[in-house]
């Protein structure tokens, strides 16, 4: 049984990774947008490794992991040649049950940083369900 | 409210979904992986929520070039509502919710052909300097 209580403020690593122009114009074109030499908004997704490395440590299998919520706030442009630091943290934790299902409602916090300038860059907040099956046995706890 | 005219915006086939999971890097395979999406209690595969968003935030943009000025986004916010299967076709729209000289705040959503909301949000938009 996944029980996550006393992992909340558990963080990833820090990583570190620049902005490459190519990955973003394959980005833009994939989704029929003509690039314009800056990241649209939701190119910051792609940066989501210090949350799936977090889902790894916290033994969440990633095909039960279904996004509910995301949230950006930008502070700084993001273009290519940038140097980002970013890390993950688990924010909130809730657990609701449904049925033979058990939702683990998981909130994580990411902030970016632009690692030459020693400046905030963005903050993401993500909301995924984790649905797991409740065995049998589990079901009167 | 200023209504924002929906917008066909993309038809959701496998080959976008995994170009998506691609250029995203969001390799979870219940988008790619027909078995697997089954054995997690899915009819079959499903698009990232995100590459939703991706139509959500491009057809905000389009709007922002309507405003007098040059706007960019500051806060875009979305929750998931219902999942998008390979075949839904993708169309965004939504209303003005109020605007200053400095700042935009959009309500936008995406709808498949039945009309069901996929995903709903806000977007904040800032006036850049002149």
């Amino acid at each position: 049984m996944l029980d996550l209580e006393n992992k909340v403020g558990q963080k990833s690593e820090t990583l570190e990774e620049a902005v490459s122009e190519e990955d973003l114009r394959n980005f833009c074109e994939a989704i029929g947008l003509d690039y314009n030499g800056t990241a649209p908004p939701t190119y910051i997704t792609v940066f989501r490794s210090s949350e799936f490395s977090l889902f790894d440590e916290l033994d969440i299998p990633l095909s039960n992991v279904l996004h509910a919520e995301q949230e950006y706030n930008y502070f700084k442009k993001i273009v290519p040649g940038m140097l980002m630091t970013f890390a993950t943290g688990l924010e909130k934790y809730v657990v609701k049950k449904g049925g033979t299902t058990r939702l683990h409602f998981l909130t994580f916090q990411t902030y970016f940083n632009d690692k030459q300038k020693d400046e905030l860059l963005a903050t993401s907040k993500t909301i995924v369900v984790v649905r797991e099956k409740i065995d049998s046995g589990d079901l009167n706890d | 409210m200023t209504e924002i005219k929906f917008e066909k915006m993309c038809e959701i086939t496998r080959e976008l979904i995994k170009r998506y999971a691609f250029v995203s890097r969001d390799h979870n395979p219940i988008h790619v992986d027909d078995e697997v999406a089954k054995k997690s209690g899915l009819p079959g595969v499903i698009a990232h929520g995100m590459l939703t968003a991706a139509y959500m935030a491009k057809r905000a943009d389009d709007f922002s070039l309507s405003l007098d000025g040059s706007w960019e986004v500051s806060r875009f916010q979305t929750r998931f509502k219902s999942m998008c299967f390979p075949g839904d076709i993708v169309s965004v729209g939504g209303k003005i919710k109020s605007q200053t000289e400095q700042e935009c705040i959009i309500q936008i959503k995406a709808v498949n052909q039945k009309d069901a909301v996929l995903c709903a949000g806000v977007v904040h938009f800032k006036k850049l300097a002149d």
